[in-house]
C-alpha cells in the first residue's frame, strides 16, 4: 500500500497557513536555563517542555497530540526523544526542561519508533489524501511524511473505523469519525479552552471515539465556538466552507465585529473569497480563541439583503430609487441646510455607531461639531453604558475599565453583576470558567439563574438572585456589612482616596436603612447571603467584579456602578492583577465610541466642551468654531422631534426604531423629522422611517480601529473590497464637504494621527505602531509608550479616589394589579443585538425566534404552556411572544431577548431611564402575560388566582 | 428628570453644587431654559435646594 504523503518532506511548525505551533503552552518563567537539543545549547525559560524548547530554537519534534493551546498529553507517542541520563524514550511534550539536559530528537532509534507508531496510524485512516478537504493543512499527512512512511504492512481489511459516519448536523462544521485518531485535542480544547466539557470519549481501546455526550453536535451541549475544529490535526473535525470551497492560500488579520471582547482572527481567504475565520493566538484579547458568532458568522457581509447602492426617497411612503453617489451626498447635504436654515442650527443631528471604526465614528462626530455647527451627536453607548462613563469618570477620573482580560487569571473572588459572560461575552467568559476551575470563589448578582451559577465544573458560592431594580440596595448592604465588620481597608482609603467623601460616604453607609436585614425586605436575597458574600469579597487576596447591562440599564444605573466602584476602593481591590471594576460592553467597540468623542458633551478623551483650552485645540485644528454647550442625547432628540424642533438626523449604522425603548414614541419621532438619514449595510427597521439610504461596509471591509473592553486598541483590516465602492469615512468627509466644511483625509490611518494629535490617551498609536505591535491599551502616551493594561496602579487618574453616596431609590417602574410581572431583557449565545448580523447567518438555527422566559409556578397560573403563543402586556405596549418555561427565572420575573424585529421586546419597554445619563431602563418593565388567543383584557391576575385559591 | 437627579443627590453641603454642575454639563441650553420656566411657574412642586440651583443658574444666564 503506498502513502500519499506531504511531497514537502519537512516538516513545518505550521500547517498551511496557520500560526506556528510549538506544541505546547509557553512558560512564564523568568528563570532562564541550559539546554543541549540536538547538539546545540540554548537558554529557554524554567517549565519549558522539550518539545516547545526545540521548536522555539528551530529544531521541530513531531507531534499529533500536542498543540500549544493545551496542556501537554503524551498519548501519540511521535514526540519521543532521546535524553542523556535517562532510560527509554520519552515524550518530549510532557518531559520539562532541566538545567544541562542533552536532547537527541532525531536519532535512528526514535525514527524507527515514530515511523512505526505512524504505521499504525494511518492503518485505520482513510488513504484519500489528494480528495481529501485538509490535503495541505492535515497533521496527520504531514507526520507521515516527516516520518518517512512509504508502506503500512498492516491490510486495511482487518477492523477499522472506515466506514463511520459523519456527523453534519452542526451548520458550521463536520465530524468525519472514520478519519479520527483519537488524539483527544478536541475533548481538551473543550475543556480547557472553552470549558464547556461537551465532548467526550466513548469506549476503551480500540473502540474508543469522541462524542459529543452520546448525541450529535446540534444536539449536544456544544456552543459551536470552533475550539475542537481549530485543535483538531485532520480533516475530522473540518469547517463546512472548507469542505465546499476548498483549503485558503491567504490570511489579513483582523478584529471580531461582535462583542466587546474584541478577538482577534485569521481570515483566511482562497483568491478574493473568505473561506473561514481562524482566531489569532496573538491577539491580545482571546489568544486564540472564539465564539459560534466571531467563529462562524459573518456569511451576513456577503447576504443577498447588502444594500449596496445609495438610495432617495422624497417621502417615507415612497418606493426607492437607486442613485449615484453624488447625487445622494448632494441631496442629503442640500437637505439638511435647507432645515438649518428654516428651523436654526440646531435642529440636526447625529448618532454614531459602536459598530464602526474608531475612524469613522471620530469623523462622524467631527462632522456633527463641524459642519452641522452643534454638538447634538450622541451614540448607541447611550442605551447600554453611558452609565459606566458617568460612574466611574466621577470616583476613578475616567470611563473605563480598570483590567486587562488576563487579570481575571489572578483572581480569588471574581463577581458578576447583572452580567451573562458565557451568552455575551463567551470568549472572556472562559478565560473566567478556567480561573473558577482552578479554585475562584464565584458570586453572581442577577435576577436570571445563568449559566455561570451553576454548570460544567463550576458553581457559584453565592447567587444573590434579586429582584430586577434593587442592584443599588443589594450593593449598599454589602458595603454596609464591610464598613460594619471592620473590612475596611483602612491603609488603602487613607493612601488613595479623598477623606471627606469617604467619611461621608461611610457614614452613610452604616446607616440601618442600608444593612441586609433592611434590604433582604426590598431585594428578596437573604440577609445572611449577603452577608457572606460581602465578607467573601472584601477578604478575598484579589476581588474583582465584572459587570453588564444589568447594572446599568437602570433608573439608577450610574448609582450602581458608583457603588461598585466604593467597593472596590474601601477594599483596596484597584490597582493590580486579579482585581478591579471591569464593564463587559456590549458592542465591538462601544469602548472606542466613547473615546472618540461621541457624547453630546465631550470632545475626545472625554474632555467636556466646555473646557475653554481643550475646545480652542480642537478648533484650531479643525479650523472652524465649536459649540460650548452640550448637544441633544438621544431621547432629547426624540422628544424635540415630537415637538417639532428637531427636523434632520444622520443614523451611522444603528437601528434605534427596534434597539431603543419605546418603539411607539421612537417612530413617532422618526415620522416627525424631515430627513432622516440611515447609514448600514441593510434596510433595518429604522430605514422604513429614512429619506436618504447610505449603504455602509462590513466588517471585512473596514480599514481602522476598534477598542474593546479592556481599552484594547485593535486593527481592523480589509480583508475584502468594499461592496458600496467606499469607505464609510470617505463617505462621511464627501457628507460634510457638501455641506460646507473641508474634511478630507487620503486614509484610515491619516485619521488616527489625528486622533493621535489631539487626544492625549492616544498619543503614541498609529496604524504603524500597531502593525508593529499587534495591539495596545490606552492610555499610549509619552508616560506609558507600550499601553496601560491596568489602570489606577499608583493614584487615580483624577487624583484621590473619590467616595459617592448611594442612596437606594426604587424605580417607578413597579409591578401592580395590572402588570404584576417584571419583565427583564438579554441576549443570547448565538444571536446579537437587534440581529441584523446574526439573523442573516445559520445562527438561526440555535435561535429562531425570541422567547418569554416564565416560571413555571406564573406560567400554571395563566394556563400558559410550553412553546404557546402568549400576549405580553405593559403599559406602553403589546407584543406576542413564545412561552419558554424555566427555572432560570424566579416566580415573578419574565425575560426575553430582542434580536428579530418581529417580536418587538421594545414596543413594551418604558421611557423610564438613568437618572444621570438617560440610558433606558431596559431590565425592569412591569409586565402582564396572557394567551395570545385570548383577545380578553387580562383577567387571570396574580391576585385573582390567589383570592380564587 | 429633575425630581430623579436630585433623589440620586444626598443631601448635604455639596448638593447644590452637584446639581448644578450636573444640569450645566449635561443639559443644552434650551433643555435647561425650559426647565427654569417650569420651576418658575411651579416652585412648590421641588425643594428648596432645587429652587435655590434653578435661581442661581438663571442669574448667571441672565447676567
Amino acid at each position: 500500500m503506498t502513502i500519499l504523503s506531504d511531497p514537502r518532506g519537512t516538516m513545518p511548525m505550521r500547517s498551511g497557513i496557520g500560526e506556528a505551533d510549538f506544541g505546547t503552552p509557553k512558560s512564564n518563567s523568568e528563570v532562564m536555563i541550559s539546554v543541549t537539543i540536538d547538539g546545540e545549547t540554548h537558554l529557554v525559560s524554567e517549565g519549558t517542555s522539550v518539545m516547545r524548547a526545540a521548536g522555539e530554537n528551530g529544531c521541530d519534534i513531531p507531534k499529533l497530540c500536542a498543540t500549544d493551546s493545551l496542556q501537554p498529553f503524551g498519548s501519540c507517542r511521535m514526540c519521543i526523544v532521546e535524553i542523556d541520563g535517562r532510560k527509554g524514550t520519552p515524550a518530549s511534550c510532557t518531559t520539562p526542561v532541566e538545567d544541562g539536559m542533552v536532547v537527541r530528537t532525531q536519532t535512528t532509534k526514535v525514527a524507527k519508533l515514530r515511523k512505526s507508531v505512524m504505521e499504525l496510524y494511518i492503518s485505520d485512516h482513510p488513504l484519500d489524501c489528494l480528495t481529501c478537504s485538509a490535503n495541505g493543512d492535515c497533521e496527520l499527512q504531514d507526520m507521515a511524511g516527516v516520518a518517512g512512511l512509504r508502506e503500512v504492512r498492516y491490510g486495511m481489511d482487518g477492523k477499522n473505523h472506515l466506514d463511520a459516519p459523519t456527523d453534519s448536523s452542526n451548520p458550521y462544521f463536520s465530524f468525519d469519525e472514520s478519519k479520527c485518531i483519537v488524539c483527544n485535542r478536541c475533548v481538551r480544547a473543550c475543556d480547557e479552552v472553552q470549558g464547556t466539557l461537551a465532548l467526550t470519549i466513548e469506549g476503551r481501546g480500540f473502540n474508543s471515539k469522541v462524542s459529543p455526550g452520546g448525541l450529535n453536535f446540534l444536539s449536544s451541549e456544544c456552543v459551536s465556538c470552533g475550539a475542537c475544529v481549530q485543535a483538531c490535526p485532520t480533516a475530522t473535525l473540518q469547517e463546512k466552507s472548507v469542505i465546499d470551497l476548498g483549503m485558503p492560500t491567504r490570511t489579513v488579520q483582523t478584529t471580531c465585529a461582535y462583542c466587546g471582547v474584541g478577538c482577534s482572527f485569521n481570515a483566511e481567504l482562497r483568491g478574493d473569497e473568505l473561506i473561514r475565520m481562524v482566531p489569532a493566538k496573538t491577539g491580545g484579547a482571546n489568544e486564540g480563541h472564539s465564539c459560534v458568532k466571531g467563529r462562524f458568522a459573518w456569511g451576513y457581509a456577503s447576504h443577498s439583503d447588502r444594500i449596496t447602492k445609495p438610495m432617495l426617497r422624497e417621502k417615507i411612503t415612497d418606493e426607492w430609487r437607486e442613485v449615484s453617489w453624488d447625487e445622494a451626498i448632494q441631496y442629503t447635504a442640500t437637505k439638511l441646510k435647507a432645515i438649518q436654515e428654516k428651523y436654526g442650527d440646531n435642529s440636526i443631528g447625529g448618532i454614531s455607531s459602536s459598530r464602526c471604526t474608531n475612524e469613522e465614528i471620530f469623523v462622524v462626530q467631527k462632522m456633527v461639531r463641524a459642519a452641522f455647527g452643534n454638538n447634538n451627536i450622541d451614540t448607541c453607548a447611550r442605551v447600554c453604558h453611558s452609565p459606566t462613563g458617568y460612574g466611574l469618570s466621577t470616583t476613578y477620573g475616567t470611563s473605563a475599565g480598570t483590567q486587562d482580560f488576563k487579570s481575571v487569571a489572578h483572581s480569588d473572588v471574581i463577581v458578576v453583576i447583572g452580567a451573562n459572560p458565557t451568552d455575551a461575552h463567551p470568549v472572556f467568559a472562559s478565560r473566567m470558567k478556567r480561573r473558577i476551575r482552578d479554585g475562584a470563589n464565584l458570586i453572581v448578582i442577577d435576577p436570571r439563574k445563568i449559566d455561570l451559577v451553576e454548570s460544567a465544573h463550576i458553581k457559584a458560592d453565592h447567587h444573590l438572585q434579586l429582584q430586577p431594580g434593587t442592584n443599588v440596595a443589594v450593593i449598599n448592604a454589602i458595603a454596609h456589612v464591610i464598613a460594619t465588620e471592620g473590612l475596611i481597608d483602612e491603609e488603602f482609603v487613607a493612601q488613595r482616596c479623598d477623606p471627606g467623601p469617604f467619611n461621608r460616604w461611610r457614614k452613610f453607609i452604616e446607616l440601618p436603612e442600608n444593612s441586609p436585614e433592611v434590604v433582604e425586605a426590598q431585594s428578596g436575597v437573604p440577609a445572611e447571603t449577603i452577608r457572606q458574600a460581602a465578607r467573601m469579597y472584601a477578604t478575598g487576596k484579589n476581588s474583582a467584579i465584572y459587570y453588564g447591562l444589568g447594572v446599568t440599564e437602570h433608573s439608577q444605573g450610574s448609582t450602581m456602578v458608583m457603588g461598585m466602584a466604593n467597593l472596590a476602593m474601601a477594599t483596596g481591590n484597584i490597582g493590580r492583577d486579579g482585581v478591579g471594576i471591569n464593564p463587559l460592553r456590549g458592542q465591538n467597540n462601544v469602548q472606542g465610541a466613547c473615546d472618540m468623542g461621541s457624547f453630546p458633551h465631550e470632545l475626545s478623551g472625554y474632555r467636556h466642551v466646555s473646557d475653554n483650552a481643550v475646545r480652542e485645540q480642537f478648533e484650531m485644528l479643525w479650523d472652524v468654531k465649536l459649540m460650548s454647550d452640550p448637544g441633544m442625547r438621544i431621547p432629547n432628540m426624540f422628544d424635540n422631534a415630537i415637538s417639532g424642533e428637531f427636523r434632520g438626523l444622520f443614523v451611522h449604522g444603528e437601528d434605534i426604531a427596534q434597539s431603543d425603548p419605546n418603539t411607539m414614541h421612537v417612530e413617532k419621532s422618526l415620522k416627525a423629522m424631515d430627513l432622516v438619514i440611515v447609514q448600514d449595510l441593510f434596510l433595518n427597521e429604522t430605514s422604513k422611517f429614512a429619506h436618504v439610504f447610505l449603504p455602509g461596509t462590513s466588517f471585512l471591509e473596514k480599514d481602522g480601529t476598534f477598542t474593546n473592553a479592556e481599552r484594547r486598541i485593535n486593527r481592523v483590516r480589509p480583508v475584502m473590497a468594499a461592496k458600496n465602492g467606499k469607505q464609510e469615512w470617505q463617505i462621511v468627509c464627501e457628507l460634510s464637504q457638501a455641506m460646507g466644511y473641508d474634511m478630507h483625509y487620503e486614509n484610515a490611518a491619516q485619521i488616527m494621527d489625528e486622533i493621535a494629535e489631539i487626544t492625549p490617551t492616544f498619543k503614541g498609536v498609529s496604524f504603524a505602531m500597531l502593525d508593529e505591535v499587534g495591539s495596545v491599551q490606552w492610555p499610549c502616551n509619552d508616560a506609558a509608550p507600550t499601553g496601560t493594561p491596568i489602570m489606577h496602579v499608583d493614584g487615580f487618574v483624577r487624583g484621590q479616589g473619590q467616595f459617592m453616596e448611594t442612596p437606594f431609590v426604587p424605580t417607578e417602574e413597579r409591578s401592580n394589579r395590572k402588570f404584576p410581572l417584571l419583565l427583564t431583557t438579554g441576549r443570547i449565545l448565538s444571536q446579537y443585538n437587534v440581529g441584523a448580523q446574526t439573523r442573516r447567518t445559520a445562527n438561526v438555527t440555535w435561535h429562531p425566534e425570541d422567547v418569554l422566559e416564565i416560571h413555571e409556578s406564573d406560567a400554571a397560573m395563566r394556563g400558559i404552556v410550553n412553546g404557546q403563543k402568549i400576549a405580553v402586556s405593559s403599559r406602553i405596549g403589546e407584543t406576542i411572544l413564545t412561552a419558554e418555561v424555566s427555572e432560570r427565572v424566579p416566580a415573578g420575573v419574565v425575560h426575553t431577548t430582542f434580536h428579530h424585529p418581529s417580536s418587538g421586546a421594545n414596543v413594551i419597554t418604558t421611557e423610564f431611564s438613568d437618572w444621570a445619563t438617560n440610558c433606558p431602563e431596559f431590565k425592569v418593565t412591569a409586565v402582564e402575560i396572557r394567551p395570545a388567543d385570548s383577545s380578553a383584557a387580562p383577567t387571570n391576575t396574580l391576585e385573582s388566582v390567589l383570592t380564587k385559591a | 428628570m429633575a425630581h430623579d437627579i436630585e433623589n440620586n443627590i444626598p443631601v448635604h453641603e455639596e448638593t447644590y453644587q452637584r446639581i448644578s454642575e450636573h444640569l450645566v454639563k449635561f443639559w443644552t441650553p434650551q433643555m435647561r431654559s425650559d426647565f427654569y420656566k417650569h420651576v418658575t411657574s411651579n416652585r412648590d412642586m421641588f425643594s428648596e435646594t432645587m429652587n435655590k440651583v434653578v435661581d442661581e443658574l438663571r442669574a448667571k444666564a441672565n447676567a
